[in-house]
């Protein structure tokens, strides 16, 4: 026997009093099937439904007089069952909530008529769970009764919402008799609500008012079906008008479902996720971009720090771009924070492999940091604090139509405050490290305007300094003793123009320009300094040409001149030598040098079908070109070809296969004698397929396998033997393959969560009579599972896991001793990277608390990181002479409290 | 060009290793291992050359100051080679393999027809039987230019120290991570200020000077600021011809290794001009004399060093 369909269909009717307009009735989405107790023991499992069943007709309930009289709302919870014509067989109420509600109830829903419910097979009979809800009002006053106009109001007020203070529009406000009321007051309250006195609704601006309340102590209160209820008591005299201020708590609205998969987007495999989704997992400072460590794909940094090391790939393989200019730096000194605040960070695209065109110059993943592009209706103020550093953001509109948007935001740190009683407590006295930061963003937009226009300036700077008493050692060398300093800053000032000339074609340009600066200073011998200003042109001219085919050229544009100085303490010529008796000569070199990359790009999305969402064909070609003028360059050209088909409307294939270049960088290029050698750019074939599915409304699946074969490598001159010999060389090859999988909850309702594996491996060879070995950040399994749950009290709780495989290790078993260097030289007889460390688990939890006032909200939180964890070994450290090891563990537990402060006027 | 055309890779790996600096820091302790300046096991401390900076055709002698506090040093060997080599000298170990019989019952002719064996095999000297010595080859400079010769090449001197086993000072133990290899440079040049190893004066306690081999008498658990004194002529002036033919003075500038047994210093190296540390005697030593040693380098291949033994007040 085939089993029914038992559908959880959240469905919501709404009924009041007779006296008012008629019944409002919305439905929401349907879940999944579940077996039907009813049916005989182990049923065969019905096929999933193709289509849920629609309510067509609405019957309105006659609200029960006992409840009428006694001013009582309920929520009665249906079950209704419907056959495949769609009509109302049977209708019960498995929990009664009495006062006369559920027989009204039943009564209406028995005449209700419903679209059929369908699976695969066509019409199916279901059984749906429907909540029917009665909503009080009081019946309108009868002709006889006396005019209310007639008499003066003397109650009068506004109804906000707690926190935003935002007016509340068209919520019922009715005066009941008090708890400790007298009869007289309990007659009077009985006669007004069987006439609809002392009732009424806020108007578009919130405000209410009423008339002829007697004397006396009265509840005042507010109430509506999709915010709640709020009481307060009121008294009042004869003659006197009272003006109250009611403040509502509000239901906070859902956070908005991250978008997957985006079918708009290009990409084959792109991840969005929702900055309310970010702000509660565990373990991240509630910093987004970290989050992508938690997502298939991403291995485990050390120390927790938030290196991006994506499908086997180096960390400067991946590119970073907000608003999609690439930033050299993504995190903070230390790798915790990330260098834009999360207040203006409106979503994070992780794109781990098989990206479109538009991305270039790296082999790696990318991480497209857009800006906040949602402004709020009204001014808001947030001020966050944690562990690391504080900030403020504001956020706002202004002019005649608000069309002005503005976004400002601020951080600095104060870890270098506490860094000194730190290290003193790990037993580091006598060398202190103090490391600060600070960043700001600030963004304009014009809005209600044909063409768009943003502007955004952001920087932030970094700045380490180290140092130990007078006369206490660092080591062995006299040039590196005394301070230690080393800073880095980045400074960004972007437009973006959009400007639509027609239906099909528009022009999307977006210039940048900006200041990167980095130095270090060792004692008084070592001094590096570089600067680098930058201009970064991307445009893009989308052509629709119709519903099948869009054709989008662009450019992705940069070109820098980089003035740099570098002071050491010995020529760099005798370098290799590694003599440490060699007589030192201090070596200065001043220099500048001019780059470009005009990278041109063209791709086209062609949806070859005419159901056009189900087909997308993504076929792109980019070149990627490095000039340094005047003396090399470096030009390639990468096609790529993305695919994404929908089997079903729950199933989807996609597939991707691409080159990719990466530039080398100009210190690979130099040689001692300040001459430039020429490189090629690395080079990365790749190439992934996967499938997705919706497993459920709000549960989805999705698995995908890669290969990545890497050439021309940029590696150690195995040769070296002169200064005349290049310090690097094109030499290495390398390959990593894997396979990801992910299932997901949508945050609906009260729960949010994801698990996430990837069981991968990446390998190298530094050149071609070489072995292969383990990639140094190699993790065979990485698994991680959160997810977050929304308690009563504006609680909640979130806890993330994590397992991975031990990084490779490569085990030393000698150590010579160099008298003249004194120290040691570690010798192995082991391959490179031939063993493992321990594998790494930890368990992460956060705790959210929010305190909604009057004027403000709080969130109080304790970000738990590593609760409960393993030894996690991060390296293997050696001894003086090699003859001992032991492990150095990965970061020990750490609550991490902080609060953040919103305010909206 | 791209934004990653910085130092970004270098800058990151600065700011990690400075992340987990307070880890390494309190690693050297908090995970247990042994620290290098704690005696604890065979360990060859340093060697001297004499002459320091030797010319082709002249021969130097070894001395080192090997220290083995559990065990005795069974063996010492010595290799020779030109700095070529790389890191430290190998031996033909097919010719040393040929070399048999028991050389605690050898005659003086046997054991010198031996010697001349380990020679062809490359070692200049095994203590105890045959004090190093190496007579520089008088084509060592041949392949340099007259001026390169001047400023000179190193030549390679390893030095294997094999403890004997515990209990057993007759049999040696050959363990791989209790065997010492060290090697240090010796500069051969035709200069005309050739280098001199540094000559240690003697050491003060407290600024109170200590006779040569006298034992002192330390309080368990107090702190003692113990100075190495060098010679006035120590600190030697030189010249040096810079990369533009430029014939440059410079005065040397030592730098100190602090060892002990037990007990703690405030720090273990010191650099020209601080030539003393803190040493705190331990609450309780296990041992009832203990000794101090201290390693000067005058960074251009000259060594020197001084020992200083105490005991413990009740």
């Amino acid at each position: 026997m085939r089993a029914r369909h038992v559908t959880a269909l959240l469905l919501w009717g709404l009924t009041s009093s007779p006296a008012l307009a008629g019944p409002e009735s919305t439905a929401a989405l349907a879940a999944e099937s579940r077996p039907d107790p009813a049916a005989p023991s182990a049923p065969e499992e019905p096929p999933p439904l193709t289509k849920n069943p629609a309510l067509i007709t609405f019957v309105d309930a006659p609200y029960p007089p006992e409840a009428q009289a006694a001013g009582l709302e309920a929520l009665v919870t249906l079950e209704i069952e419907i056959d495949a014509s769609g009509k109302v067989t049977a209708v019960t109420a498995p929990t009664p909530v009495g006062h006369g509600f559920d027989e009204a109830a039943i009564a209406a829903a028995q005449q209700f008529l419903f679209s059929p419910a369908e699976d695969a097979s066509g019409p199916v009979p279901v059984i749906i769970q429907f909540d029917y809800g009665f909503v009080f009002k009081p019946i309108e006053p009868t002709a006889t009764a006396a005019s209310p106009e007639e008499q003066p109001v003397n109650v009068a007020g506004t109804l906000r919402e707690m926190g935003s203070r935002r007016l509340l529009p068209h919520v019922a406000i009715t005066v009941l008799a008090p708890p400790d009321a007298t009869d007289d007051q309990k007659n009077a309250a009985s006669e007004a609500a069987t006439t609809g006195g002392w009732t009424t609704e806020t108007d578009d601006v919130g405000a209410f008012s009423l008339r002829g309340i007697p004397e006396g102590t009265w509840t005042l209160r507010a109430s509506d079906p999709g915010l709640g209820t709020v009481t307060e008591g009121i008294t009042l005299t004869t003659g006197v008008a009272v003006d109250v201020r009611l403040w509502m708590r509000t239901v906070t609205a859902d956070d908005t479902l991250y978008a997957y998969y985006d079918k708009d987007k290009n990409e084959v495999t792109q991840r969005t996720i929702s900055m309310e989704t970010i702000k509660r997992i565990p373990g991240t400072f509630g910093d987004p971009i970290r989050v992508v460590q938690s997502l298939p794909g991403a291995a485990r940094a050390p120390f927790g720090t938030g290196l991006l090391i994506i499908r086997g790939s180096n960390p400067e393989d991946s590119g970073v771009y907000i608003d999609g200019i690439r930033i050299p730096y993504i995190y903070h000194l230390g790798g915790f924070e990330s260098v834009i605040n999360p207040g203006l960070v409106s979503a994070v695209d992780y794109l781990p492999g098989g990206f479109g065109v538009q991305y270039g110059r790296g082999m790696g993943g990318v991480v497209d940091v857009s800006t906040v592009s949602k402004w709020p209706d009204r001014n808001k103020v947030t001020w966050k604090t944690n562990a690391l550093d504080s900030g403020a953001m504001i956020q706002g509109r202004f002019g005649k139509k608000k069309q002005h948007a503005i976004g400002l935001a601020g951080r600095r740190s104060y870890i270098d405050a506490l860094m000194t009683p730190i290290l003193n407590a790990a037993g580091a006295d006598g060398f202190v490290v103090k490391p600060r930061w600070y960043d700001y963003q600030a963004k304009y937009e014009l809005l209600g305007q044909r063409d768009s226009f943003t502007v955004l300036f952001f920087g932030f700077e970094d700045v380490l300094t180290a140092s130990s008493p007078q006369g206490t050692a660092q080591g062995t060398d006299q040039d590196t003793q005394g301070s230690f300093g080393t800073s880095y800053s980045t400074h960004r000032f972007l437009l973006t123009w959009e400007h639509p000339f027609n239906e099909h074609l528009s022009l999307r340009f977006v210039p940048s320009f900006g200041r990167d600066y980095s130095s270090l200073v060792v004692g008084d011998s070592w001094r590096l300094f570089q600067t680098q200003w930058l201009a970064e042109i991307r445009a893009e001219l989308p052509w629709v040409v119709n519903e099948h085919l869009k054709i989008v050229p662009g450019i992705d544009f940069i070109g820098g001149w980089s003035p740099f100085e570098v002071q050491l303490p010995f020529d760099p010529a005798g370098f290799a030598s590694t003599d440490p008796l060699q007589e030192r000569e201090p070596f200065t070199l001043i220099d500048d040098q001019w780059g470009w990359g005009p990278d041109p790009y063209l791709f086209a999305n062609i949806r070859p079908l005419n159901d056009a969402d189900r087909w997308l064909i993504t076929p792109g070609v980019r070149a990627t070109v490095a000039l340094i003028p005047g003396e090399l360059g470096t030009a390639s050209v990468d096609p790529r070809l993305g695919s994404k088909f929908s089997l079903t409307d729950r199933w989807r294939v996609k597939g991707s296969v691409g080159l990719y270049h990466q530039p080398p960088q100009p210190y690979q290029m130099y040689r001692s004698d300040d001459k430039l050698i020429q490189l090629v750019s690395e080079q990365c074939l790749s190439g992934d397929i996967g499938v997705e599915a919706d497993i459920g409304q709000a549960i989805h699946g999705d698995i995908e396998g890669f290969y990545k074969d890497l050439s021309d490598l940029i590696v150690g001159n195995p040769d070296f033997s002169s200064m005349d010999d290049p310090f690097f060389v094109n030499a290495g090859i390398g390959r990593a393959y894997g396979v990801e999988i992910m299932i997901r909850h949508d945050p609906v309702g009260n729960f949010f969560g994801w698990v996430s594996y990837t069981l991968s491996r990446s390998e190298r060879r530094d050149g071609p009579d070489d072995d292969w070995y383990s990639y140094d950040y190699d993790q065979t399994h990485n698994l991680v599972g959160l997810g977050g749950y929304k308690l009563p009290w504006q609680v909640e709780v979130s806890a993330r896991f994590q397992y991975t495989t031990g990084n490779p290790t490569t085990p030393y078993n000698l150590g010579v001793y160099d008298l003249d260097q004194d120290s040691y030289s570690g010798y192995s007889t082991a391959p490179y990277n031939s063993e493992r460390l321990p594998p790494y688990w930890a368990v992460s939890a956060r705790i959210d608390k929010t305190f909604t006032f009057k004027l403000w909200s709080l969130d109080l939180f304790v970000d738990l990181i590593n609760l409960v964890h393993g030894t996690n070994p991060e390296f293997q450290l050696y001894n003086y002479d090699y003859t001992e090891t032991a492990y150095v563990q990965s970061l020990p537990f750490i609550p991490s409290p902080g609060f953040e402060a919103k305010f909206e006027f | 060009m791209s934004s990653k055309y910085t130092f970004v890779g270098i800058f990151r790996n600065i700011f990690m290793s400075l992340v987990a600096a307070p880890a390494l820091l309190a690693g050297c302790d908090g995970l247990g291992l042994s620290q290098s300046y704690q005696i604890d096991r065979l360990r060859v401390l340093a060697v001297a050359a004499d002459p320091a900076e030797p010319r082709p055709g002249e021969t130097v002698s070894f001395t080192s100051l090997v220290v083995s506090p559990v065990s005795t040093v069974g063996l010492t060997t010595w290799l020779a080679c030109s700095s070529d080599s790389g890191y430290g000298c190998s031996i033909d170990e097919d010719l040393l393999s040929s070399v048999t019989g028991d050389i605690s019952t050898m005659t003086p002719e046997e054991l010198a027809a031996l010697y001349s064996q380990l020679q062809a095999a490359g070692l200049i000297g095994v203590q105890p039987y045959f004090e190093p010595s190496w007579t520089v080859p008088t084509d060592f400079l041949d392949a340099l230019t007259e001026d390169e010769k001047i400023e000179g090449t190193a030549a390679i001197v390893t030095v294997t120290a094999i403890p004997t086993v515990a209990g057993d000072s007759a049999t040696l133990d050959t363990a791989t991570e209790n065997i010492e290899i060290a090697y240090k440079r010796v500069p051969v040049s035709l200069a005309t200020t050739p280098n001199h190893n540094p000559v240690v004066v003697g050491i003060t306690i407290d600024d109170v000077g200590i006779a040569p081999g006298a034992v002192v008498r330390l309080s368990p658990g107090q702190t003692y600021r113990i100075a190495c004194e060098l010679s006035r002529d120590s600190l030697e002036e030189y010249t040096f011809i810079n990369a533009a033919g430029v014939a440059e003075s410079r005065t040397e500038e030592p730098y100190f290794a602090w060892y002990l047994q037990e007990g703690g210093f405030d720090q273990s190296n010191t650099l020209w001009p601080y030539t003393a540390v803190d040493y705190t005697v331990p609450a309780q030593p296990t041992l009832s004399q203990q000794s101090l040693w201290v390693v000067v380098r005058d960074r251009r291949g000259g060594m020197a060093w001084i020992e200083q033994q105490w005991d413990f007040a009740d």
